[in-house]
C-alpha cells in the first residue's frame, strides 16, 4: 500500500542536542518524541504516513548505497534471508553460511524423505506419503504478523486459512467428575459456561441485587447483552441450552425440526475442570485470522532462496567469529570440501541461536559473552502422525483446530488445515514444552508415539486403528538449534537483553532470540529489520 | 525372636532416608535430564555439558541451584517445572553419582533461592 518514503540519509546531533546533517526516519522521530513526547511522536508518524506500528510493518527504508561492502550473515533462517535480501538490494554484497543443507531455520516442513538430525538420537527419516506434509518448525501465521505477511505478499506466496479455532473440536480430562473420561465438544462448554454465568449475573441485575451503580436505562442495556452473550430465555432468565452448543439430533429436511440438547450442568463443568478452555478473547497470538502457506511452511525460505541466488553458502559450520577495527573474519568448516575455510567481510550480522553461538570461539567481550548466556531455550517437540483416513473429519466432523486433552506430557492435537476431505492426513499429535518435552525426548521413539496415540484415541476412536507413521522431533536436540526458542526471565530481559542488540563493533546479532516474539517468524523478521537499519548507519558513517 | 529382627529394620529406615543418591533422584535425573545430559551425565560436546568430573556440579551449590532453577546458556529454567523436592533430589544424584561429593540438599534450601521468576518455558502471548 505505502511506497517508501524518500530517502533519508544519516544524521547526527550536535552537542546541544539538535539535529545536524541529513535525518535518518529513526533520528527524526526520536528527536520529535524528545522533544514534544508522544503527541509530536505520533503526528511525525503520521506526516510519514505510517502508524505507530510501522516497524513491524515493511522494512526499514535504507538511503544510500551499501557500495558493495561485503557484509557476513551467520544462518539461512528467516533473520539472515531477510538481511541478505535487503541489504543486497541497496548495494551490500552478502554473503550468507547455513549449516545446514537448506534455508529456513527452524522455518522447516517435512516430506517424504526429510532428514531431521537430532543429538543423542537416531536420525528422523520422514517416510509420509507423497504429498503429504508437516510443518514441524513455525505453523501459524496470525493475522497482526505484517512483518511476515509483507514478505508472503511480496513474494507471491499463496496462503490458506490456519484454523486455530475450532468449537466443534473435542476438551478432554481425565478425573472423576461427571464429564470427565469423555470427549467433550468444546462448543457445549462454551455456551454451557457463558450461559450459566450470564443467567446467574443477569438473575442479580433483574433484582437490583448487584452493588453496582447503573440507571435503570443502562440495567436494561446490561441484561439486554446478557441475554444475548448467554443465550438466555428473555423472560425467565434461565439458561436452557442454545443451538449453538449443538443438537441432539440435528434439524434436518421435510418435517424433521432436529431435537435440542440439554445443557450440562453447571457444577458438572466446573467438577471436571473442563472450564479452563472458555475465555473472553483468545490471546494476542492465537486470535483469528491465521494463515499457513499453501504447501508447506518452507514455501517462505524458498521464495527468499530464489532471490538470493547463490548468496548462501550451505553446509558451512561457523568455528570462529573475530573482528578487528576494521573488519570480521570468519572460520568455517565447508562440508563439501571437508575443510576449514576463512571469510572476510566489512560487517558481520549474527542470526545463530545464543545456544549455539555460545559454544563457537568469538571475541565478544566478557560483559557481551555473559550476557549472552543469561538466556534460556525452551524445550519443545512435535510428533506428527499420518493417518490413513481422516476420521476426525468423516466420523468425527473435525475440521482443522485442536483438540484439548489436559495432558501436559503430549499436549493438544491439532487437524491439519489442508487436505479437506483427502484420503489421509497428517495430525499433530504431540506439541509439548519445557520438563514435559524433556521427558518426552528422553523415551524411546516407540514409546513417545504409543503415548501420543494413548491420548489421541481416548478422543477418536480411529486414532490408533488408523495410524500409519510419525515424525518426530525435539528442537532442543536439533543441533543447529539446542531449544525451541529463546526464553527470557524478567531479569535477563532487563539486565542482558539490551546489550545484545547494540552493536558488537563490527557485529550485530538478530533473530527472534532479541525480539519480544520469540518463537515467531515474525521475531526474526523484525529483529533483522531493526539490527540492518543500525548496520547500514554505520556502513554510512564509516 | 521377631521382635529382634523387627528392631534394627525400624532403626535402619531413617538411615535410608538420608541417603543423597536416592533412587528417586536417579529417575528424576533419567526422567528429565539425560535427553540432554546423557544417561551417563556425559553430555554432548559443543552443545550440552557433561555432569560427570564437573567442577561446575561439584562446586557452589547456589550456583548449580541458579543454573537449574532459572536456566542459563540455553539450559532450560526447571523452577518452575518441577518442584523444589524433585530439584533437590536430582541436584543430589548429579553430585552424588557423578562427582562423589557429599551433597545435603533440601526443598528449602532451593525455595529459598527461587525469589524471582523464572523464565517462562511456554510461549509469550
Amino acid at each position: 500500500m505505502h511506497e517508501q518514503q524518500t530517502p533519508l540519509s544519516s544524521g547526527g546531533r550536535d552537542r546541544t542536542g539538535a539535529i545536524t546533517g541529513q535525518l535518518t526516519r529513526r533520528h527524526f522521530l526520536q528527536a520529535l518524541g524528545a522533544v514534544g513526547g508522544a503527541g509530536m511522536l505520533m503526528s511525525g508518524l503520521a506526516a510519514f504516513n505510517i502508524g505507530i506500528a510501522s516497524a513491524q510493518d515493511r522494512p526499514p527504508p535504507l538511503s544510500g548505497d551499501g557500495n558493495g561492502k561485503t557484509v557476513i550473515i551467520l544462518g539461512a533462517g528467516l533473520a539472515g534471508l531477510v538481511a541478505a535480501y535487503e541489504l543486497g538490494r541497496q548495494g551490500y554484497n552478502c554473503k550468507v553460511l547455513e549449516a545446514r543443507r537448506y534455508s529456513g531455520g527452524r522455518c522447516q516442513t517435512a516430506r517424504r524423505g526429510f532428514v531431521l538430525p537430532q543429538l543423542g538420537q537416531d536420525d528422523e527419516v520422514c517416510d509420509f506419503d507423497d504429498g503429504e506434509y508437516f510443518n514441524h518448525g513455525p505453523w501459524r501465521i496470525p493475522y497482526h504478523h505484517r512483518s511476515t505477511l509483507h514478505y508472503t505478499q511480496e513474494f507471491g506466496i499463496p496462503l490458506e486459512i490456519f484454523v486455530n479455532h475450532n468449537e466443534a473440536a473435542f476438551a478432554y480430562r481425565d478425573g472423576e467428575g461427571a464429564l470427565n473420561g469423555q470427549a467433550v465438544r468444546q462448543k457445549e462448554i462454551i455456551a454451557d459456561m457463558r450461559g450459566h454465568t450470564a443467567e446467574i449475573l443477569a438473575k442479580h441485575v433483574d433484582q437490583n441485587a448487584l452493588d453496582v451503580p447503573l440507571t435503570a436505562e443502562e440495567r436494561e442495556k446490561f441484561l439486554e447483552f446478557l441475554v444475548g452473550e448467554g443465550h438466555l430465555d428473555r423472560e425467565s432468565l434461565d439458561y436452557l441450552g442454545t443451538g449453538g452448543r449443538g443438537y441432539a439430533s440435528d434439524p434436518g429436511a421435510g418435517l424433521n425440526p432436529g431435537e435440542a440438547s440439554s445443557p450440562h450442568a453447571l457444577s458438572a463443568l466446573l467438577n471436571s475442570d473442563l472450564f479452563g478452555i472458555v475465555s473472553s478473547v483468545s490471546g494476542y497470538t492465537q486470535q483469528k485470522t491465521m494463515f499457513q502457506p499453501i504447501g508447506g511452511m518452507d514455501r517462505i525460505p524458498q521464495a527468499f532462496e530464489e532471490q538470493l541466488g547463490d548468496t548462501i553458502t550451505f553446509g558451512a559450520r561457523v568455528t570462529r567469529l573475530q573482528q578487528s577495527e576494521d573488519g570480521v573474519v570468519v572460520d568455517y568448516q565447508d562440508g563439501d570440501a571437508g575443510e576449514s575455510r576463512q571469510l572476510a567481510g566489512d560487517y558481520c550480522l549474527c542470526t545463530i541461536p545464543l545456544s549455539v553461538l555460545r559454544n563457537i570461539e568469538n571475541d565478544f567481550t566478557e560483559e557481551f559473552r555473559s550476557a549472552m548466556d543469561a538466556v534460556s531455550y525452551t524445550p519443545t517437540c512435535k510428533l506428527a502422525l499420518q493417518m490413513k483416513s481422516r476420521f476426525w473429519e468423516v466420523e468425527d466432523h473435525v475440521f482443522g483446530g485442536h483438540s484439548f486433552t489436559h495432558n501436559s506430557e503430549v499436549g493438544n492435537i491439532s487437524y491439519p488445515s489442508t487436505g479437506w476431505q483427502g484420503k489421509k492426513g497428517i495430525l499433530q499429535g504431540v506439541y509439548n514444552f519445557g520438563a514435559n518435552a524433556a521427558q518426552f525426548s528422553a523415551l524411546p521413539r516407540e514409546q513417545r508415539i504409543d503415548k501420543a496415540l494413548g491420548v489421541g484415541e481416548k478422543i477418536h476412536a480411529g486414532y490408533r486403528r488408523d495410524f500409519e507413521t510419525a515424525f518426530s522431533t525435539a528442537w532442543h536436540l536439533v543441533p543447529e538449534n539446542l531449544g525451541g526458542w529463546a526464553s527470557w526471565s524478567d531479569e535477563a530481559r532487563q539486565n542482558s537483553y539490551p546489550l545484545l542488540n547494540e552493536p558488537q563493533g563490527r557485529v550485530l546479532l538478530a533473530g527472534e532470540h532479541l525480539s519480544y516474539m520469540t518463537g515467531w517468524m515474525a521475531g526474526a523478521i523484525e529483529s533483522s529489520w531493526l539490527q540492518i537499519e543500525k548496520l547500514h548507519e554505520m556502513a554510512m558513517s564509516s | 525372636m521377631k521382635q529382634l529382627i523387627t528392631f534394627p529394620l525400624i532403626t535402619a529406615l531413617p538411615l535410608m532416608a538420608a541417603l543423597p543418591a536416592s533412587a528417586d533422584g536417579e529417575s528424576l535425573y533419567q526422567q528429565n535430564c539425560s535427553a540432554c545430559h546423557m544417561v551417563d551425565g556425559s553430555g554432548i560436546q559443543g552443545a550440552f555439558p557433561a555432569l560427570t568430573d564437573s567442577d561446575f556440579v561439584a562446586g557452589d551449590l547456589e550456583d548449580l541451584i541458579r543454573v537449574v532453577a532459572y536456566g542459563r546458556a540455553g539450559m532450560p529454567s526447571f523452577g518452575e517445572e518441577l518442584a523444589s523436592t524433585e530439584l533437590a533430589e536430582i541436584l543430589g544424584y548429579i553430585r552424588e553419582t557423578f562427582n562423589d561429593t557429599d551433597t545435603d540438599l533440601s526443598a528449602s534450601d532451593i525455595e529459598r533461592l527461587k525469589v524471582t521468576a523464572t523464565a517462562k518455558m511456554g510461549r509469550e502471548e
